[in-house]
């Protein structure tokens, strides 16, 4: 392209080396065009050609570029703003959908990102990241209608992105206007709640049991229940821990042990069992193993640091629920203070 | 729309400006090298308020590297911020596995004091990882955490190479409760005081007429005890027919009592030929507890002694010192009589039992 056009302005300054002037006017550059077609084809080949062209000097204002010069058969639009969101408080990527107008299906698209308003420039490369070197893609293969997701992003950052179109290998457009997306911060925040039903409630969280009979398996009289939130790109995790390894009686020097058991069954025991994961979007939240049981059968609560709820992926109104259940045996000794103290925290894999 | 401008010469200033321009775009993609962490995450040991705490970190690499160290900047809060213990041993590290997560130990990691603290970065000397695997490390302690749980700026994990120079790079968020709490407590806990107590049944008669060279026992009764007393129980016995304070056979038709010569209180004692005796021979049959005996003053020892009753006061027979499941005690009346025993078919007795727990 660039070949042909030089020679195209070399003929010109011999041809009309004497421009055309009057009294008011002078013609700087011009031309005429010739004949051509616009698509000619026969059985092994195809043409798409035109021949001459009009000329004048490039025109340039703020905001417009005019080139006047070679019009090619089929040339690509130059790409209007893509679709370039954060749909879900991404911290790390951006979705973005190109937007290739009326462009032939085999225009190629290369996108440009920054973050400085295109003072410094990277380019969207094939595995979404942003590299230095300019990718070019079919519309299709930047993801279509579906797009694709721009990674490795800052957080809390915004991002300007645009495009440009190439149709074979001479007709490179401009990049087209900049649409802008941020990214947030990584946050997980979760809360705890202690009561029989579901509502909130707030510090200092205690479960409380009626008389723990012997022989009796006992459920506290509330719940634990745990809000979450998080961006978490690989979701989050719940874990609970206690200080005793079971229900533990200062006065009588005496602990009801927690363990993994059915307590229909066991002597005594203390343990945790999942009630209930919910979400309001994302995730889905769910009960971890030995806790996803059911009747009176109970994870073990000890001191170390155990998963009872997950989620693989961010989630948002996270609410669960666990019950704490505990049975003494004909010999459990008798006291009134039997208790312990839970932790509970949260940890994302962002 | 083409670019005829690209075939001109470029004016000096023009390109020195582009020069420009390509060296500040290459700097910006050196540093912009290093990658992504796969995963990254950062779990406190506990997540209340100013509290300190020593935590897990995990992180998968997604760059190929020779990584050595491993830098941790935790967050920045409002008002009183996450604050680092200067003192490296305090960061003591080790890598584990945690099954949950699916992660392996970190290598190089095994009670590793940190590096250095600066800042809000810990630095430890670590070992190299392989790219798409999940490591573990636990930090002993060093960090208290902030006063509230807003974030002004996430924390991230970075692997450095042996030179420091970043490898891969991942953010995260602490979490904060928030309330400040992240514990229920469990108080008050009620496991009620229990005691039963069963006797097998109320009369004991004696195998035989009783007889001048030897014993002649009952067949004798259990006491059968249950209890969650933290320090036990006592069992005790009280006789009713009182011959000279000394509990005794009594036939009304021939107004005569059958006495030991023993005391009350003393050891329990052997038979003594051609001695008029009675007593009580209690012995543990089933030891829930495995604490349970039989007092001295009562203890048959194999069938081979009793002991004399009290009618005036209770007398411990037996005793435990933590809780039973079911002990089962067997109480078995002897006596023999003298030749001066006046006849008669109606010797007999009665025995009051009490137990009660030691809570």
């Amino acid at each position: 392209m660039r070949h042909f056009h030089l020679t195209s302005m070399l003929l010109g300054g011999l041809l009309f080396a004497a421009v055309p002037t009057s009294t008011n006017y002078t013609l700087n550059n011009y031309g005429f065009g010739s004949g051509g077609t616009a698509n000619s084809t026969s059985t092994n080949y195809g043409l798409n050609a035109t021949t001459g062209q009009p000329a004048s000097n490039q025109q340039t204002s703020t905001n417009y570029t005019v080139r006047p010069g070679l019009q090619q058969a089929q040339q690509a639009y130059v790409p209007v703003a893509p679709t370039f969101t954060n749909p879900s408080s991404y911290y790390n990527k951006l979705k973005f959908v190109l937007n290739p107008g009326a462009s032939p299906s085999d225009t190629k698209f290369s996108i440009a990102v920054s973050t400085d308003n295109f003072v410094t420039t990277k380019y969207v490369q094939l595995d979404d990241t942003l590299g230095a070197s300019k990718v070019y893609q079919t519309y299709a293969n930047w993801g279509g209608a579906s797009g694709q997701t721009l990674i490795g992003l800052t957080y809390s950052t915004t991002y300007q992105m645009k495009a440009n179109a190439m149709q074979t290998n001479f007709t490179e457009t401009e990049y087209g206007p900049a649409a802008s997306a941020s990214t947030v911060a990584p946050t997980i925040n979760y809360d705890i709640d202690t009561s029989a039903a579901d509502t909130e409630t707030a510090s200092p969280y205690a479960v409380s049991f009626t008389s723990l009979l012997p022989g009796t398996v006992v459920t506290g009289t509330q719940r634990i229940w745990l809000d979450l939130n998080t961006n978490a790109v690989s979701g989050a995790g719940i874990y609970i821990r206690d200080a005793n390894g079971g229900l533990k009686s200062n006065t009588a020097n005496s602990t009801i042990t927690s363990a993994t058991a059915n307590l229909a069954v066991a002597s005594s025991g203390f343990g945790a069992q999942g009630a209930s994961a919910t979400q309001g979007s994302g995730g889905p939240m769910t009960i971890t193993a030995p806790y996803n049981v059911a009747a009176q059968n109970v994870g073990i609560i000890d001191t170390t640091i155990r998963q009872i709820f997950s989620t693989t992926a961010p989630v948002t109104a996270g609410r669960t629920s666990l019950y704490l259940m505990a049975k003494s045996s004909s010999t459990t000794k008798a006291a009134n203070d039997y208790g312990d103290t839970l932790t509970l925290t949260v940890a994302g894999v962002f | 729309m083409h670019k005829p401008t690209s075939i001109k010469p470029l004016p000096l200033v023009l390109a020195i400006a582009l020069v420009a321009v390509g060296v500040a775009s290459f700097t910006i993609r050196g540093h912009a090298a290093a990658g992504s962490l796969t995963k990254t995450l950062v779990r406190l040991d506990r997540l209340s308020y100013t509290t300190a705490v020593g935590g897990r970190v995990c992180a998968q690499a997604a760059t190929v590297g020779t990584e050595a160290k491993v830098a941790v900047t935790f967050p920045t809060a409002a008002a009183t911020d996450y604050t680092l213990s200067a003192t490296l041993a305090n960061w003591a590290a080790t890598g584990v596995a945690d099954a949950a997560l699916g992660a392996s130990a970190w290598p190089g990691l095994s009670a590793t004091n940190a590096t250095s603290v600066s800042g809000h970065t810990v630095t430890w000397a670590a070992g190299d990882l392989t790219v798409g695997t999940l490591y573990c490390f636990q930090f002993a302690g060093g960090l208290t955490t902030a006063n509230n749980n807003t974030e002004n700026s996430p924390g991230n994990v970075q692997t450095q190479d042996a030179g420091s120079t970043p490898i891969d790079t991942g953010n995260f968020s602490i979490g904060l409760g928030n309330s400040g709490s992240d514990q229920v407590a469990i108080t008050g806990a009620t496991v009620p005081p229990t005691f039963t107590f069963a006797l097998s049944g109320t009369t004991d008669t004696f195998a035989s007429n009783l007889k001048l060279n030897q014993w002649v026992a009952t067949s004798g009764k259990t006491v059968t005890i249950t209890t969650n007393a933290a320090n036990g129980y006592v069992l005790w016995a009280k006789d009713f027919q009182n011959n000279g304070n000394i509990g005794s056979l009594k036939s009304t038709t021939a107004n005569s009592y059958i006495t030991t010569a023993s005391a009350v209180g003393s050891a329990a004692h052997t038979y003594s030929v051609g001695a008029a005796d009675y007593g009580l021979d209690a012995s543990i049959t089933t030891n829930g507890s495995a604490t349970t005996t039989a007092t001295a003053a009562y203890n048959g020892t194999g069938g081979t002694k009793i002991g004399v009753l009290d009618p005036v006061n209770f007398q411990q027979v037996a005793t435990a010192t933590a809780p039973t499941a079911s002990d089962v005690i067997t109480l078995v009346e002897k006596a023999s009589a003298a030749v001066t025993t006046k006849a008669a078919n109606d010797y007999a007795d009665t025995i009051t039992f009490v137990g009660a727990g030691l809570f």
